[in-house]
């Protein structure tokens, strides 16, 4: 599922990232990677998703909508 | 003996600009966020060194201009010292960062910031272990209160002290290594064009070539092509991801292993208070809020001061008023000074010392991106993103500054169009025009009116000119941890900028009175009154010796008020002969029409010469157009 279409408040996997190189690199150093744990912290009808990676600390990153949907996740166990 | 020079190197955010207040006890300007590059000199244990405070990065390899600028400054300039700046609240990401620059080979230390905050999120770090594992200085400090400040300078001196800087270099995985190698071979000896140790440019001419000088890329090219196709046919990944993913995993490995998760006994008051500031309803109030307390507190205060500089300042005047009638050109001469001072004193000040303390209270307490965050959908409906929203925030302190944050947009397009906007937004110098005039004339609520209507004119433009260019890419950005500001840096700020405002005001807005006084007494200013008439006079129906005032008000914006005054020969502003329309009109023209010098030198260096023609054009055509749509208005209702 998309990172927009995942429930919040829940331990997320990242799976894969659709998108460009230049996105795809400015993902990374921000600290985004295929695999990274987070958590959606917000559910909204629309305007960016705020998550948070747990793997990289307690910051929190917005993500614009259109990118978000091309951020594929999974459920953590 | 050569003056050494050190480096703060950090990502965004890790209070390397703090660090460096903090070091240099602020004798250079700071807007808490580095743009630019700051230098400064300090004494250490009795060594005169050089400190740099370079913008924030992610990695070495940059992706918007901020950062380019940045990394030009590592690669190209004599640096004897790196302090990696580390944001211990965000640990894992932040070492990537330092494991690029053991490699980049330049001695460092490392200062593990914000350390007050992790131990607030329940993290307990152990510096010895890193120590250890890195084998390079490590120190703990919270720069905002100045913690561990005095022991990370020690140990940067005895780092300068000490030759031969061998930190531990992490192996990537075998395939990688083998390639790496492969490179440093054909290398033969460190090339002397760019700092950087031999690895460093072996793993960049795999990773990054295009930040190396074309001299390196011609010897190592052609290897890292067949590299490239080599890692992109066994593990379908390009040679940057490849690099960038192995970092990523060696840097989680190290924030791991020093790093404990120990129990809370309660969310930080910090955080329940950001689930409020950024819910998807209350986050709006508390916008509203803010903007609402901000502009309302600066009015006030401002409306305060100047009714209690305003008796000394009249009681001046009336000092040297037996002059006017014998004689005359003193009496000009030392009115327009007069009327300057005044103005900066009586007019200026009173605005801007507010609105310097609670923009620098603000921008510290790590707000801003949540307005971003918040205003992101609506930015989206005028075409552009979140991220443009802070230049245009900060364009409301000074357009300067403003513009050089737009280098934090990494998108051109977005750039361009927020470079172009951002002189509308008024910055401390409208806002006093915009605050005095409507103070002496019409009350707060209709300086209400003009901001509403610049956010309308900056949507309306914006929604134009992006229609007209291609798709925006959408908003990666960091919220930081929401932070108490610190009322000490925020009055050394405050008190520098005074300073560094009323130094360079003062020989602008006297120097400025006394030769418009000069225009007055030889009947000058109705020759540059005429140029200005055809818009001012015939359409917008205004006072023809306001044209004079337009041509001070490009040198600093300020000046207008004082100026007015001067050209309409009258003491107050409340004694201008305008009706209430007219002062309308007049102050939409000035808040609109042409950037002041300064901002078109930056925008002349940021965008080009084309781009700063544009705007500027752009904007006296705008300016025209709203101050005759109010015209219009006020002829209607």
């Amino acid at each position: 599922m998309s990172l927009t279409e995942a429930p919040a408040e829940i331990k997320l996997k990242v799976n894969a990232i659709l998108s460009g190189k230049d996105v795809l690199r400015r993902l990374s150093s921000m600290g985004i990677h295929i695999d990274d744990e987070l958590i959606k912290l917000n559910n909204p009808k629309w305007g960016p998703v705020l998550i948070q990676n747990i793997s990289n600390g307690t910051n929190k990153l917005a993500i614009g909508r259109g990118l978000a949907e091309n951020i594929l996740v999974e459920y953590e166990d | 003996m050569k003056t050494k020079t050190i480096v703060l190197a950090g990502q965004p955010g890790s209070g390397s600009s703090t660090l460096f207040d903090v070091m240099s006890d602020i004798s250079t300007p700071s807007t808490g966020v580095t743009f630019d590059y700051r230098i400064t000199e300090m004494d250490l244990n009795g060594e005169t060194v050089r400190i740099v405070d370079i913008p924030g990065i992610y990695s070495l390899n940059p992706n918007d201009p901020s950062e380019k600028l940045a990394v030009d400054y590592l690669l190209n300039n004599e640096i004897d010292l790196i302090i990696n700046v580390v944001n211990t609240t965000m640990l894992a990401r932040s070492l990537e960062l330092t494991v690029e620059l053991l490699e980049f080979g330049i001695p460092m230390v490392v200062a593990m910031n914000m350390h007050d905050e992790a131990v607030q999120h329940g993290l307990k770090i152990d510096t010895d272990k890193l120590n250890q594992l890195i084998d390079v200085p490590v120190q703990f400090t919270s720069a905002r209160y100045g913690k561990g400040v005095r022991r990370l300078a020690d140990k940067c001196y005895l780092s300068l002290m000490s030759t031969g800087f061998k930190p531990k270099l992490f192996k990537y995985t075998h395939h990688l290594e083998k390639h790496i190698s492969g490179i440093e071979n054909i290398l033969e000896s460190k090339p002397n064009i760019i700092n950087g140790s031999k690895r460093f440019i072996a793993i960049k001419s795999i990773e990054n070539p295009q930040l190396l000088p074309d001299d390196i890329v011609k010897v190592t090219g052609h290897l890292a092509k067949q590299i490239e196709e080599e890692l992109h046919s066994e593990h379908k990944m390009d040679s940057y991801e490849t690099v960038s993913y192995e970092r990523h995993h060696i840097s989680m490995k190290l924030s791991e292993d020093i790093t404990q998760v120990v129990k809370r006994k309660e969310r930080p008051m910090s955080e329940k208070l950001d689930t409020l500031l950024l819910h998807p309803i209350a986050g709006y109030f508390f916008l509203l809020l803010f903007f609402g307390s901000y502009f309302f507190a600066i009015f006030l205060v401002g409306n305060f001061l100047t009714s209690v500089v305003d008796t000394p300042i009249i009681k001046l005047g009336e000092s040297f008023s037996h002059l006017s009638t014998t004689q005359p050109f003193l009496w000009y001469t030392l009115n327009g000074a007069y009327m300057g001072l005044s103005g900066v004193l009586g007019i200026v000040l009173p605005y801007f010392l507010p609105l310097v303390f609670l923009t620098s209270i603000f921008e510290d307490t790590g707000y801003i991106t949540r307005i971003a965050f918040l205003l992101d959908g609506i930015m989206h409906k005028i075409g552009l993103h979140g991220k443009s929203i802070a230049p245009f925030v900060l364009g409301f302190g000074c357009s300067v500054p403003a513009l050089y944050a737009t280098r934090m947009i990494e998108n051109k397009r977005d750039r361009m169009i927020t470079g172009v906007l951002v002189p509308f937004v008024p910055c401390t110098a409208r806002i006093a025009v915009i605050f005095a005039l409507t103070a002496a004339f019409a009350g707060p609520l209709w300086a209400v009116v003009v901001f509403f209507f610049v956010i309308l004119v900056i949507s309306i433009s914006s929604k134009i000119m992006s229609k007209l260019l291609t798709k925006p890419t959408g908003l990666i950005m960091d919220i930081p941890n929401l932070k108490l500001p610190s009322l000490t840096i925020s009055l050394k700020r405050t008190w520098y900028k005074i300073k560094e405002f009323t130094r360079e005001a003062i020989l602008f807005l006297i120097g400025g009175s006394i030769v418009l006084g000069w225009i007055e007494y030889f009947d000058v200013g109705k020759y540059i009154n005429i140029i200005f008439s055809p818009i001012l006079t015939y359409f917008l129906g205004l006072p023809e010796q306001l044209g004079s005032t337009l041509v001070f008000g490009f040198l600093r914006k300020e000046l207008i008020i004082v100026m007015a005054n001067q050209a309409m020969g009258v003491p107050t502003l409340a004694q201008l002969p305008m009706s209430l329309d007219q002062i309308m009109i007049f102050i939409i023209f000035v808040t609109l029409y042409f950037p002041c010098l300064a901002t078109l030198v930056v925008l002349w260096k940021e965008f080009g010469k084309k781009t700063a023609i544009a705007a500027s054009t752009f904007s006296v055509l705008v300016a025209t157009i709203s101050a005759f749509l109010f015209k219009i208005g006020f002829m209607i209702f």
